[in-house]
Parts: structure tokens; sequence; C-alpha cells
């Protein structure tokens, strides 16, 4: 896996001029053998959710048998992520698959329960967890 | 034009704020039973009037001279009121807010005021009804803000389960029925551009929204969790269709003409200098069916309070 995703945004010194790199939202780590997708999120995941992104997501789905959307790192996150995740978990219920969050902080979970998601979303507190149930 | 509130909760007084800032009032009046509350608030919106567009006058008025405040707006926003207690019910609601309205707001409707009534007081259909009945003012000017607040939120939601993701504005879906945890969400495949969500996914992600919508609702019953901003935004949308006379298909609750206890509920209408210019009630069979419950709601929520 590489190192986890960073803040949203970091500002990078080149060629004399100063340019703002913008990091991923997640990244995703595959074990094929387990059948298993893990979306490590960003620790504040504020990025605009776009189409790309959405279709890495439904493109899990549709390989894997297990999704993991590890939040452990993740403090603050931008409500359309979580909305896509309950989207993402119903394409997953209906194809005989699952999807669940794996660490979910306070934060998120204040966040979750806002959106009336915190009894839809599976949340488990680890991988394990969510492997074995 | 003249927009009167009667009322200085966060609802009032976000409602004040904003509409100084509108394009379509002239004079702001205001009214509360503790005129206290509103005293200074009104010298600061006056200090502020060098930049509003077109309000050039506020004022506020103690509650024994409403009379002559009615006399001069065009539009009445009716906010006062009792919150919705967390663990009352909306027939304890119903029952305390009809004895503030029958001993304040009917009594002074029925004098010299010609204009048309917004009741955002909760519960907004039963209030409104209360209003058009009790103070025998024509239908067609008594509205309640109804499901535009849903309607708002649900279709803010449901486009953010959209792919891509959709502004609320660019989604075709709206609320309907009663302003409770009952509104019925209206959504059909095809409800933004290009949106190639299927029908049984679709009916999934309305029972998602609908639920964040609910939900939203409910923080509006405690002081620190409370989200006025799209009532605030959706009054003002219904204020500026009257103002420009814009005919423009709002949800708000209105008169049902055919229904024997004369319910106020939100269905489509057209919205414009007169009042409720249009109501639509052709519907499909499914939401007939599921306004008829929205219907038996508000009875057992009269029935509860005891009124009729």
């Amino acid at each position: 896996m590489k190192s986890r995703p960073n803040q949203a945004a970091r500002i990078k010194e080149k060629e004399g001029t100063m340019a703002i790199v913008e990091h991923g939202p997640f990244e995703i780590r595959e074990d094929r053998e387990r059948k298993l997708a893990i979306v490590t999120f960003a620790e504040r995941c504020y990025q605009y959710r776009s189409k790309a992104d959405e279709d890495t997501l439904a493109g899990l789905v549709e390989r894997f048998d297990l999704v993991a959307c590890d939040l452990t790192h993740t403090d603050a996150i931008a409500s359309e992520w979580l909305r896509w995740m309950a989207r993402m978990s119903i394409q997953a219920n209906s194809a005989g698959k699952k999807l669940f969050l794996v660490g979910v902080k306070e934060q998120v979970l204040k966040t979750a329960d806002v959106l009336g998601l915190k009894e839809e979303l599976r949340m488990v507190k680890t991988l394990d967890e969510g492997l074995a149930a | 034009v003249r927009i009167g509130i009667w009322g200085a909760g966060n609802l009032g007084q976000g409602l004040a704020y904003r509409l100084v800032t509108t394009s379509f009032v002239s004079e702001l009046l205001w009214v509360n039973r503790n005129y206290g509350e509103i005293d200074r608030k009104i010298i600061d919106l006056e200090h502020g009037l060098a930049f509003a567009p077109t309000c050039h006058t506020v004022r506020g008025f103690k509650q024994e001279d409403v009379e002559i405040m009615l006399s001069r707006v065009d539009v009445l926003v009716l906010t006062l009121g009792k919150r919705v207690p967390p663990a009352g019910t909306r027939g304890d609601m119903y029952r305390e807010n009809a004895v503030i309205f029958r001993e304040l707001v009917i009594p002074a409707l029925k004098g010299k005021f010609k204009g048309i009534v917004l009741v955002i007081s909760n519960p907004v259909d039963l209030m409104a009804r209360l209003v058009y009945l009790e103070a025998k003012l024509d239908s067609s000017r008594v509205m309640g803000l109804g499901t535009v607040v849903e309607t708002a939120r649900f279709k803010a939601s449901l486009g953010a389960y959209l792919s891509p993701m959709r502004p609320a504005r660019e989604v075709w879906a709206h609320a309907l029925g009663t302003h409770d945890a009952h509104f019925i969400p209206v959504a059909h495949p095809g409800l933004a551009v290009g949106d190639t969500t299927g029908e049984k996914e679709l009916k999934e992600l309305v029972r998602l929204a609908k639920r964040e919508v609910v939900k939203a609702a409910e923080r509006v019953k405690t002081a620190s969790g409370s989200s006025v901003h799209p009532i605030v935004e959706g009054s003002i949308k219904v204020l500026e269709a009257i103002a420009h006379d814009q005919r423009t298909l709002l949800t708000v609750s209105v008169l049902d003409p055919d229904d024997g206890d004369k319910l106020f509920y939100s269905m489509p209408c057209c919205i414009g200098r007169e009042g409720v210019a249009m109501r639509n009630s052709n519907q499909s069979s499914g939401i007939e069916t599921a306004i008829s419950a929205c219907r038996e709601q508000l009875r057992k929520t009269l029935h509860d309070a005891g009124s009729k």
C-alpha cells in the first residue's frame, strides 16, 4: 500500500513559482486473493466528487465481492462522499456483495447521522471485523 | 411590495434580515409580542438600508398596533408560535398555537387587511387552515409554506446521489402532502438531464433522500440544531413569486376545495400577484393514495388536539 492519503492540498515550490498540488480523496489497495478492495479515504476529504471518482468506486463494487471504505484516518468528510458510499452499498447488496465502512470517527459519524445514513451504512471498527461479519 | 412579518424567533429574524437585501421589497414592517426584541434590530436594519437594493423603510410595531401595520402590508408572513416540542405531538403544538392565533392573529386579520397571508408557524398545514376558516379570507390569499422546504431539501439530497452530482436546481423532483415526516417524495427516472438511474435504484435513492429530509426536519426541533436557512430561502421564493407575479409552480400548502374538512396540504400551485392562481390536483393514482394518507394524518392531528 502507498503512504496514506495526505491533506486536501499542499503547497509545493516549483521552479520559483508556487503551485497547489491536489491530492486524491482516496487510495485503493486491491487484494485479489480475498476478492477485497480497500479504499482508504483522506484525513480531510473535502474534495469535489468527480465522475471519475464515482466510476472508480462503482467499478470496485462490480469487480470485488468485498469493498472496505477505510475511514480510520478521516476526521472530516464532505457529505457527497457518504452519500456515494450509501449508493454503492445499495448496489453491492443487490449484487449479493458487501460494502462496509471501517473505523468511522465521531465527527464523521455525526455527519452520517445528519444525513440519515448512520443506520444505513454498515460500520465496523476493524477490517477483520468487517471480513468476519 | 410591502411585507409584514409577525414573530421574531429565529425564523422571523432570519427572514427580516434576508428580506431587506432582496430586490422586491419596498417596505418591511415587523411586529412582535415583545417589542423590545425587535426595536434595536430594526435600527440595525435601517443602518444597512443604504446598501439595500429596493427596501427604503423598516418599521417596528407594538402588538396593540398590529392592525395599523396590517392595513399597510401586501403580504403578511406569520412566524409566531411555539416551537415544536421534542417530546410533544403535533396535536399538542396545534392546540397551543391555535390559542395564540385565535387570541391575536385572527381578530387582527378581520380588520383592514387586504393582502395575502403566508403561514410558516407549525403545524403549518393546520395553521393555514385555521387562518382561512376563522379569518374568513379568500382561499387564494392564504397559503402555508408547506413542503416548499421539503422539496428544496429533497432536491439537494437527491442531486448528491446522482452521477455526476447535480446541484438542486438541476433536479426535477418535489415533495407533496403534509409538512411532516409523512410528506410524499415525487421523482421519476430522467429527473436530471442525462441521468440514467433506473427505476428500481431511483426508488432506493428516493428512500435515502427522504430520510435525510426527515432528519433535517427533526433538527429544527432543537435550538442548537435549528436549520432555518432553507425555510428562510423557501419563504423568499414564495414572496418573490407573489411580488413579481411570477406564476411559478411551488409546493405551498393550500386548500383542497374538495375536502369536506377544508384541509390544507401541499400540491404544486401556480403562485403570482393574486396569491394561489392555480392548484394542480391532477396526480397519478399512487400519489393520490399517499395524499389520502396525509389527509388522514391531518384529521388525526385535529382529533388529537380536540379541534374541528
